[in-house]
């Protein structure tokens, strides 16, 4: 019993008394139910693997998203985790493909350029024709920076390089927002004539 | 549960659970403050950009039972938006953070060190000096109590022949005891002049070798202080 709650514990976000409680509950569970959630993490673990492109998550050595001819293969937008591209393929307004950075740079944890997969995004630019890449990094301290970084690497190029709005959120109240949002709001406002 | 105001700086902050982080600040009354705002990574979250490091606030805390304070409520007084879309200014931003972050010790507030963190950032904004970074950390160690010897060897109190520099003595060392780094008699006179608080003679110097030896030597001393590099300073320098 220890054993599973010292494993649940290991798990982002869940403390020991959380993983008391899940563990609590597996052993009151049915066993189908028990069974079908270790075949679920076996399963996960030996047949998902990264993208060789894109560094998404798949199934085969390239994802869904790389293999599909309707996408547009000219743009690029990049992201920090495979959860934030999901995030955008939910608005179904991007068709071009992404590269999965998995993390952003942080010289304060310690991770540079070399623990992300900007080699291997360099790579694609020269070795495609792509038109623009769209750094869709997190509107954060470290989102910024890696866009600021990749910026500077990929211009060189001519590729036209391009960052995601920062803005107000739909529904919220004008008057909550912060001055540095609510700037760059006004700064990147669109023509509506 | 007391309820507080400050200002603060934000030093850093780190990811907790699924939507909150704990924020380091740095309070004039309170010194130190680790708190943990609630929601703030939602697109919806009250508090904005205000929490990101390096932004001057008025802020309203519960003090709680654990270490760690409840951030209530933020208004912002300056969130510095040129170092944060800047690189360069971004990289000596955050070392000036971390330095106060790791350098200072969990005690109430001290206005000198506030005065100075602030004036630090709000130069940056406004006109960055190739003086800038060395000026603030000469200075901040002066107001520390460890600023270096400059009138005589540390090792045997001559005042001739100092042409190196000791980081484990903190000061000028003569020739004889020379085995540390060597110093020209320029960088001698700007640690001297922002020493005794004349910073603002430094940063209307410009850009030259003097600078980088004198900023090595601030860097080192505080690395040395802190028993490990000052890791924002590797930021864009890949």
């Amino acid at each position: 019993m220890q054993a599973l709650i010292d494993e649940f514990s290991k798990l982002p976000g869940i403390g020991p008394k959380s993983a008391q409680r899940i563990s609590f509950y597996l052993l009151r569970s049915e066993q189908g139910e028990s069974d079908r959630l270790a075949k679920s993490i076996l399963e996960a673990k030996r047949t998902i693997k990264w993208c060789q492109r894109c560094f998404n998550l798949s199934e085969e050595d390239l994802c869904a998203i790389c293999i599909d001819p309707e996408r547009d293969s000219t743009t690029i937008c990049v992201v920090e985790e495979p959860k934030d591209l999901i995030a955008i393929e939910r608005t179904r307004e991007f068709k071009g493909l992404y590269h999965v950075l998995q993390g952003a740079l942080n010289p304060i944890e310690g991770v540079g350029p070399e623990q992300l997969r900007i080699r291997e995004l360099m790579a694609r630019l020269s070795d495609a024709a792509i038109d623009e890449v769209i750094i869709c990094t997190n509107p954060n301290i470290e989102g910024e920076a890696t866009s600021m970084y990749l910026a500077r690497m990929i211009s060189p190029t001519g590729i036209k390089v391009s960052r995601i709005a920062s803005g107000l959120p739909v529904g919220g109240d004008l008057e909550y927002a912060d001055e540095l949002t609510l700037g760059r709001a006004l700064e990147g406002r669109r023509d509506m004539a | 549960m007391p309820l507080y105001n400050d200002q603060a700086v934000v030093l850093r902050n780190w990811k907790l659970g699924e939507a909150d982080k704990i924020i380091s600040l740095y309070g004039v009354e309170h010194g130190k403050i680790r708190a943990v705002a609630k929601g703030v990574r939602k697109t919806k979250t009250k508090f904005g950009a205000r929490l990101e490091p390096i932004s001057y606030l008025k802020i309203q805390c519960w003090e709680g039972s654990s270490e760690l304070h409840i951030v209530s409520q933020v208004e912002s007084i300056e969130l510095f938006p040129r170092i944060k879309s800047d690189l360069e200014l971004l990289r000596k931003g955050l070392a000036i953070v971390e330095v106060i972050e790791e350098l200072i010790g969990d005690s109430t507030g001290d206005i000198e060190i506030f005065k100075l963190l602030v004036r630090a950032l709000d130069t940056l904004e406004r006109r960055d000096s190739p003086y800038l970074l060395s000026g603030f950390l000469w200075r901040l160690l002066q107001v520390e109590g460890v600023s270096p010897e400059l009138s005589c060897c540390v090792e045997c109190g001559e005042p001739e022949g100092l042409e190196f520099f000791s980081n484990s003595g903190s000061g000028l060392v003569c020739s004889s005891h020379g085995s540390a780094k060597r110093i020209s008699k320029g960088a001698i006179e700007v640690i001297s002049y922002i020493s005794q608080g004349e910073v603002a003679r430094a940063l209307a110097l410009g850009d030259s070798p003097v600078r980088l030896e004198v900023e090595e030597l601030a860097i080192s001393q505080v690395e040395n202080l802190i028993s490990h590099k000052v890791k924002a300073l590797h930021l864009g320098s890949y």
